[in-house]
């Protein structure tokens, strides 16, 4: 009878911890990953504009032509050098900034798009690419163990995660930046030696299942529950609490989800966490354009002039890479009824800070009508790889699935080197 | 009989230069042309399908005639027995190798022209034939914009040795800090904190000693580290990362032998304008933050004045 019930209970029961249990996690080590060369950044900040930012009104203005519409142009700190009238704080920061001009993506379609500039490998049914984050995790590694190495805020249940990789890569996933990492307390009901006793009682009855069925599967995710129980228990926990910070600069972040994010993004890298992602959806104006950037448009200039500074003046941006993509440009046609641009990956802008960039330049260009790049074409795997170069990964490195299939971190992308200073 | 070689002399005579040699464009190209060039000539298109020059020898040109096939060169000038444009020709007629491979073998006289304009020397005279396509190279990338800022690791860790992966852990074990090596095989070190930096005493930094010729980044941000007395001992530092800590002004009077110091982040301290004759010092430094310090604008700008290359930055406007 006893020994039934003990075989039923060997078999499938949940998962739970290893070292955690009773561990005072007093010194862990780091498990950083030196790089295949000298790295000017340590972390990156991700934006991602999700629905394909239009870069004629952005960055990339074409003043005096039919195309460019009612947005004016307007000057920025670097002779020269003109963005759209609704990013003046970025224009007063120039100095600090990288446009890349000359974008150009296969993907015309939101899904695909996404796909392709978080994996850098086309979206394909054989296979679940691991996401840019994830491979920052399994190259770099983590220099604050008790964080995970990749964050990604917002984005929806949709994003790419860890791909064929192991669990512990798995980028951490923060929906609203306010709520900061929810169900991260002990309850209160529960005092942590009764916690410690569930725990261990957890772990014998795992022990027959562990001999058993030794599975990357099954260590995997005790590793996911280790590092959460490490982490409810760390001090480290208190970065994702924007109630810390003054009031003042939450506002001048602006107290919206992406303005927020970017601060929490400032509160993880200054945590050492190696690549946080921050999303800024609503961006495919099929309709009403120039209404709706007018409206999304000062959201994204005063977050990210904010980042950038704040990021300055805490000596963080010379190791800190800021980048902003998105999925595609949009028409410099504007479409005729309904008042809005339409998809247009043969040339977009992007945007990268910090991290050993060159501030004050342009790179690349498109023609009279931003249609078409004339100079220097920059594909997503070029953009991620440029990112890869940066944080010092082996752009080479080959990492295989299970099934033996080669990987590596930007595919075919070749790092911009000309951009860094 | 003797009409035939006076033919055969005159035959000749037309055929060789002034000096008796056998004249290239006039004796051996035309059997080139009529026996040879058809298979051995540039890639050309028949029947919509392209062509290309068997054994990848071209017979149409100098410039290809020296240079040979798959199977290597096929005149050596002077040897026409090592000379396969020759050797190839006097085979049996039944032979694999025979060439021509099909019309049945060069007459004689062919053969024998052949034959002495290799043992000439092989000489071409004016001709040049078909030139060959300069193929475009790809435009180099551009090179790599060594600007003045960027800092010359290879240069910097010259002399030192890699220290063992052992040596790393006993001191990451005492300090508690993240040691990492630059890139993988460098001697050069940065060190971060790993977690709650708080624990981090001036006992774990001086734990740090041994390696500390190695040490190009010291992050020591929000630390419970008081002085710098031991900094002294590290000539190779590039960037020090003190914010947040208890350190003083006067406690910046140890980095005044830091020749290589570019970047300085001293935010959040107590430090003062009595900082400013010690960070004087700091000729090479490119960047110091001093946002939430009790420095006094007034020293800011004496403190600019006194660097003018380095980018001082306190608060950038935001609250």
């Amino acid at each position: 009878m006893a020994a039934t019930s003990r075989a039923l209970l060997g078999v499938g029961t949940i998962p739970l911890l290893g070292s955690a249990i009773g561990a005072n996690p007093a010194f862990a080590a780091s498990s950083a990953i030196p790089g295949a060369r000298p790295a000017t950044a340590k972390n990156t900040i991700f934006l991602y504009m999700g629905g394909g930012m239009t870069h004629i009104d952005t960055l990339d203005p074409k003043p005096g032509t039919e195309e460019q519409g009612p947005v004016e142009a307007i000057k920025t700190n670097v002779p020269g050098i003109h963005v759209s009238q609704h990013l003046p704080h970025l224009a007063k920061i120039m100095d600090r900034l990288a446009i890349i001009r000359s974008m150009n993506t296969t993907q015309g379609a939101h899904r695909q798009a996404v796909y392709y500039n978080h994996a850098s490998y086309t979206k394909r049914g054989t296979i679940s690419h691991p996401t840019l984050g994830a491979w920052v995790s399994r190259l770099g590694g983590r220099i604050n163990p008790t964080l995970p190495a990749a964050v990604t805020i917002g984005g929806g249940s949709g994003a790419l995660g860890k791909g064929f990789f192991s669990a512990t890569h798995s980028p951490l996933p923060i929906g609203n930046p306010n709520s900061g990492l929810e169900y991260s307390e002990m309850p209160a009901y529960l005092p942590q030696d009764d916690f410690h006793r569930r725990l261990s009682l957890a772990e014998r009855l795992n022990q027959n299942f562990a001999k058993r069925y030794e599975h990357e599967v099954f260590t995997s995710y005790r590793e996911l529950y280790d590092e959460a129980i490490k982490l409810m228990k760390s001090s480290d926990l208190a970065v994702f609490d924007l109630g810390r910070e003054r009031d003042k600069l939450r506002d001048a972040y602006g107290r919206n989800p992406f303005g927020q994010g970017c601060l929490l993004a400032r509160r993880l890298v200054e945590q050492n966490v190696r690549f946080v992602e921050v999303n800024f959806g609503g961006w495919d104006t099929h309709n009403d354009h120039f209404s709706r950037i007018g409206e999304k448009l000062p959201i994204l200039d005063q977050a990210l002039s904010t980042l950038v500074l704040d990021l300055e003046r805490h000596g963080l941006l010379d190791e800190t890479l800021v980048v902003l993509t998105t999925d595609f440009g949009r028409t410099p046609k504007v479409n005729g009824v309904r008042e809005g641009r339409d998809h247009h990956p043969q040339a977009y802008s992007t945007l990268m800070a910090g991290g050993g960039i060159a501030g004050g330049q342009v790179y690349g260009a498109t023609d009279k009508t931003a249609s078409e790049v004339v100079d220097n074409k920059v594909s997503p795997p070029d953009f991620n790889a440029t990112i890869a170069y940066a944080m010092g990964l082996p752009l080479d490195q080959i990492v295989a699935s299970p099934n033996g299939r080669p990987f590596t971190v930007a595919h075919k992308g070749k790092p911009v080197t000309a951009m860094f200073g | 009989m003797r009409a035939l070689l006076i033919l055969g002399l005159f035959a000749a005579s037309a055929l060789t230069s002034a000096f008796g040699q056998i004249h290239f464009e006039r004796a051996v190209l035309p059997i080139l042309e009529e026996h040879c060039m058809d298979c051995h000539k540039a890639p050309h298109t028949v029947n919509g399908r392209t062509q290309k020059p068997k054994g990848d020898l071209r017979l149409d040109g100098r410039f290809f005639i020296l240079k040979g096939g798959a199977g290597g060169r096929v005149l050596t000038p002077g040897q026409s027995a090592q000379s396969e444009l020759y050797t190839r020709t006097i085979l049996p007629k039944d032979h694999d190798d025979i060439m021509p491979p099909k019309g049945g073998p060069l007459p004689i006289g062919d053969r024998l022209v052949l034959k002495q304009w290799i043992n000439e020397g092989a000489k071409f005279g004016a001709w040049v034939g078909a030139k060959p396509v300069s193929v475009a190279r790809p435009a180099p990338p551009p090179a790599v914009k060594r600007s003045a800022s960027a800092i010359d690791y290879t240069a910097l860790s010259a002399g030192l040795a890699v220290p063992s992966a052992r040596a790393l852990d006993e001191v990451r074990k005492a300090s508690r800090l993240s040691v990492m090596p630059l890139a993988r095989g460098s001697a050069l070190l940065r060190v971060d904190t790993a977690t709650e930096p708080s624990a981090i005493t001036d006992l774990s930094l001086s734990k740090l000693q041994p390696l500390a010729k190695h040490i190009t980044h010291l992050k020591l941000g929000k630390t419970s580290i008081t002085h710098l007395n031991g900094l002294v001992a590290y000539p190779r530092l590039i960037d020090l990362d003190v914010h947040g800590t208890g350190v003083s002004s006067e406690s910046l009077a140890r980095l005044g032998g830091l020749k290589r110091l570019e970047r300085l982040n001293l935010h959040d301290t107590d430090i003062g304008d009595r900082a400013i004759p010690h960070l004087v010092k700091l000729r090479s430094l490119k960047r110091l933050y001093v946002w939430n310090t009790k420095m006094t604008p007034a020293g800011l700008k004496r403190l600019q004045g006194a660097l003018p290359k380095t980018r001082i930055i306190a608060g950038n406007g935001l609250p």
